[in-house]
């Protein structure tokens, strides 16, 4: 996913410490549910829309990062899950290991490594009160809160 | 409109990804035909281990070669490579017969004294054959331990445990039944021996016998059942029905392994 840097909306002197801390949670709270749920691709995205829930009526910086946390993690639960359902379906001998299940394999490996190191490089610039923006995820998350 | 054309240049990117990731023979790449069987033989030799220690094994010339006439010709008529194939006789009370990974089959000594003709045993053994030819041995290991076993190579004993309780599901139990019944019949043993099998156990399990291999097995009725069916639809030979071994050899078996029992 690429990042683009920048204070458009939100300036990092006007955001409290409190709002740091909260919007860099949205983030770790997927990463900590993504290890402690492996391999099942729902824990994750269920921590972030229980955090999400929990701070819809918070100030909109933290919203803005829920909301951006929550959508990204939405993405990566879709190619989760099937890779998830396909392994199980090898397992229980529906379908072979072919090249297509290790290249999808390979894929997920590939995204999930890149939405780890994403999420933990926002939440450290997010605790710093730096507003980052996700290719994609961020004009969903302005278009969603423009509402 | 933005977030569309992002949308799609991230589908895209994905996409492509994916396409040229499939361009590698990654099966071939990680020797996935090749681990399997090497999983298969490295496991075989850590529960057979296990069986060893857990059961007297008998290692006799005289009851070896009277076991080896009727599994031999089971394979051999059915064009199955003998080479890996083992078979071993355990000292055990428990009525049964179980398939271990790389091909290796166990009965035990009550099995033996419990069967009244050599014919019975060949379907047993033909069953426990259709198991290991089928693969249903480490299907069934990956199904119940999955991922656990593949990557840590632990927990033999729960596999070991697994497997000499025999717990197969009904479709496999079905199908290793239904096979068995092609390699009696090419082997011209009657395939009835399966269905006369069920019955014997059928009457012994009323009484509460200690019968493991059919404990763990769907119930005989419905077994002689789809038995009779797979026989119906294939063409039988009655006339060219050969018992392996006469009936003597049978007994006399039977006794050589009563006084190995005795001897302990």
């Amino acid at each position: 996913m690429e990042h683009i840097e920048g204070s458009l909306d939100f300036n990092p002197r006007e955001i409290t410490e409190d709002e740091r801390e909260y919007a860099s949670n949205s983030y770790l709270m997927s990463l900590f549910a993504l290890f402690i749920g492996l391999p099942l691709p729902i824990f994750n995205l269920l921590a972030t829309v229980i955090f999400y829930l929990g701070n819809r009526k918070s100030t909109r910086f933290v919203k803005w990062h829920c909301t951006q946390a929550l959508i990204s993690q939405f993405a990566i639960f879709f190619f989760n899950t099937v890779g998830f359902w396909w392994t199980l379906a090898i397992i229980f001998h529906k379908q072979e290991v072919s090249n297509a299940y290790i290249a999808y394999i390979i894929l997920i490996l590939l995204l999930n490594g890149i939405e780890i190191v994403s999420t933990i490089y926002t939440s450290i610039k997010t605790r710093k009160g730096i507003h980052v923006r996700w290719f994609l995820f961020s004009d969903i998350t302005d278009n969603l809160l423009k509402k | 409109m933005k977030i569309l054309g992002k949308f799609l240049i991230l589908a895209a990117g994905i996409a492509v990804c994916y396409l040229l990731l499939l361009q590698v023979n990654w099966t071939s790449l990680f020797q996935v035909q090749q681990n399997q069987v090497r999983l298969e033989s490295k496991l075989g030799k850590l529960v057979l281990e296990q069986v060893r220690d857990l059961y007297d094994v008998i290692e006799d010339e005289q009851i070896d070669s009277t076991l080896d006439s009727l599994f031999i010709p089971l394979l051999k008529e059915n064009y199955i490579p003998t080479k890996n194939y083992d078979l071993l006789l355990v000292e055990s009370e428990e009525v049964n017969a179980f398939a271990l990974p790389d091909d290796k089959i166990i009965v035990t000594t009550a099995l033996i004294n419990f069967l009244d003709s050599a014919d019975y045993m060949s379907a047993i053994l033909a069953h426990e054959i259709a198991h290991c030819e089928k693969n249903h041995v480490m299907r069934s290991l990956i199904t119940n331990f999955g991922l656990d076993l593949l990557l840590s190579g632990s927990g033999t004993g729960e596999v070991t445990n697994f497997l000499t309780g025999q717990a197969f599901s009904r479709k496999l139990e079905k199908e290793a039944d239904e096979m068995a019944v092609e390699y009696l019949e090419e082997a011209h043993i009657d395939p009835n021996s399966l269905m006369k099998v069920m019955e014997l156990f059928d009457v012994y399990l009323s009484s509460d016998g200690d019968v493991s291999w059919i404990s763990s097995h769907p119930v005989p009725a419905d077994r002689k059942k789809y038995l009779g069916q797979k026989i119906n639809r294939i063409e039988t030979e009655p006339k060219s029905y050969k018992s392996p071994i006469s009936s003597k050899s049978w007994s006399d078996l039977q006794g050589l392994v009563s006084a190995y029992g005795n001897q302990d």
